[in-house]
């Protein structure tokens, strides 16, 4: 579907007037997101060439803003939930994508649905995909989204809407290589809950944002995320949970890596809305250390608009491998290195192994490319 | 509101860090705000954060009226106890004089400010 012509005129106008980032992120790091990396890239229009993606594993491909395969899902109406005036890099992804597919989720599905946004190019070429994914009210669905960068800059948006009384569980794998700006935006219903599992992997400058809506009242999110930096990659993964809806609740739990010259920074942002009374919202992130040379940082916000709040915490954690647990190991012959490497494994296992059983074919993949990531190091 | 920035440069070796911030919200209006920011450019540190916003709970509140507590005293009380860390550190005068003006903010003469 075409976007529409007066969005893409304002979004061509916003473009080169509006900053990424309106306010600095903090007096002494500036910005967690190295936005002038993404000024090298040149927009495309998904005038690229490149290699198509192994398609026979998803039910839905969409490779430079063009759908390559799962045209028997695609609805036939587009309400995009994003606006180019929010910042420069939404209104340079309007201007430079191709279509808007939108697909309609009916029903219980049991198997996963899979789909696959990948984008592939020269180094500075700008590749977009969009995607709004409806899932109809009280429906169960297992979503598994994965986000492939093959070279080339990148920007990827997801919308969600859940319905009222549906449940998503959702699996995102996010993977790139040189700039990339991804967004998934879920819109919860009345009644509906959301279990999330992230994975967002490496990239010259990954900024992996997931907003969650609790419009409706007693909507839920579950969301358990793993970021894994090595080499130099700089990554920062933001979640915002905005709870409008009454009774609302949510838990975010973050895992992050930093190897080798890696910065990983893990944003979380809980905000009580005033009309989102009796609600709870709890952020926690951990960022391990494992290297001299590697960055953590840790952003966990939140924000209570109301007193009628059952309840808002966060936790942040920077460290490196604990003392004791390298005295036992080192103990036991490890080296210092064999030690981090092996709490590296467990982080990473531990956190595919609390991965629902319904994404099994999903996270056996995920789970060989991370090994061998890991193993390569 | 609490804005703060936790900032661990290279070199700055085995530093630790803990930040706890917690409000209690006293009535439906008011709003409360947690923003910090830790930033870790060193292995060896270990930096930790923590907070919590709540109300004051109910069932508190009905456990020390079933004491004989009227509900401005045993709110007086719980606010009392949830500042009890700081007011610990303080001067016994400054301390004494801050109980009883949070006391007389719950009673009737709070009303006139």
């Amino acid at each position: 579907m075409l976007i529409p012509s007066e969005l893409r005129i304002k979004a061509r106008e916003l473009a080169n007037k509006i900053p990424y980032q309106l306010i600095k992120d903090s007096p002494t790091v500036k910005y967690y997101t190295q936005w002038n990396l993404f000024d090298r890239c040149i927009e495309t229009g998904g005038n690229t060439l490149s290699k198509l993606p192994q398609s026979n594993d998803y039910d839905v491909v969409i490779h430079n803003g063009e759908l390559i395969k799962g045209v028997e899902l695609l609805g036939d109406q587009v309400n995009i939930g994003i606006d180019p005036s929010e910042s420069r890099i939404i209104a340079r992804h309007l201007v430079n994508l191709r279509e808007v597919y939108p697909i309609v989720i009916k029903g219980d599905v049991e198997d996963e649905v899979k789909v696959l946004l990948s984008y592939g190019g020269e180094q500075n070429e700008l590749n977009s995909n969009h995607v709004i994914i409806n899932v109809s009210d009280y429906a169960v669905v297992n979503l598994a989204l994965s986000i492939v960068g093959n070279g080339g800059c990148g920007t990827n948006v997801v919308e969600v809407n859940v319905g009222d009384g549906a449940t998503l569980n959702l699996l995102t794998y996010s993977t790139n290589i040189n700039p990339s700006f991804s967004l998934i935006r879920v819109t919860e219903g009345s009644g509906a809950s959301v279990n999330a599992y992230t994975i967002v992997v490496n990239g010259e400058m990954t900024h992996h944002r997931e907003d969650y809506i609790l419009q409706g009242q007693g909507a839920s999110i579950n969301s358990n995320s793993l970021e894994f930096g090595s080499g130099n990659s700089r990554m920062d993964y933001m979640i915002n949970i905005m709870h409008v809806g009454e009774h609302t609740m949510s838990n975010s739990t973050t895992r992050a890596i930093a190897l080798d010259s890696a910065t990983v920074v893990h944003r979380g942002f809980g905000r009580i809305t005033e009309r989102g009374r009796w609600s709870s919202t709890s952020i926690e992130g951990k960022v391990f250390i494992g290297s001299s040379n590697a960055v953590g940082m840790s952003v966990p916000i939140i924000m209570v608009d109301t007193g009628d709040v059952n309840g808002a915490r966060h936790s942040a954690t920077d460290a490196s491998i604990d003392e004791d647990q390298e005295l036992y190991l080192r103990m036991r012959g490890l080296s210092r290195e064999e030690a981090i490497g092996l709490v590296v494994y467990d982080m990473v296992t531990g956190f595919l192994d609390s991965i629902s059983a319904s994404f099994k074919g999903s996270v056996s993949q995920i789970r060989e490319s991370l090994m061998s990531l890991i193993r390569g190091r | 509101m609490y804005k703060g920035v936790v900032y661990v440069r290279r070199g700055a070796r085995f530093v630790r860090s803990h930040v706890a911030c917690d409000s209690l919200v006293l009535d439906g209006d008011s709003k409360a705000y947690t923003i910090p920011h830790d930033q870790v450019f060193e292995e060896t540190a270990v930096v930790t954060h923590e907070a919590y916003t709540g109300r004051i709970s109910e069932d508190k509140i009905n456990y020390l009226r079933t004491r004989g507590l009227t509900e401005e005293e045993a709110k007086s009380l719980i606010v009392l106890g949830f500042i009890s860390d700081v007011t610990e550190g303080l001067p016994f005068e400054y301390a004494m004089v801050l109980n009883r003006v949070i006391m007389l903010e719950f009673s009737k003469y709070g009303k006139v400010a």
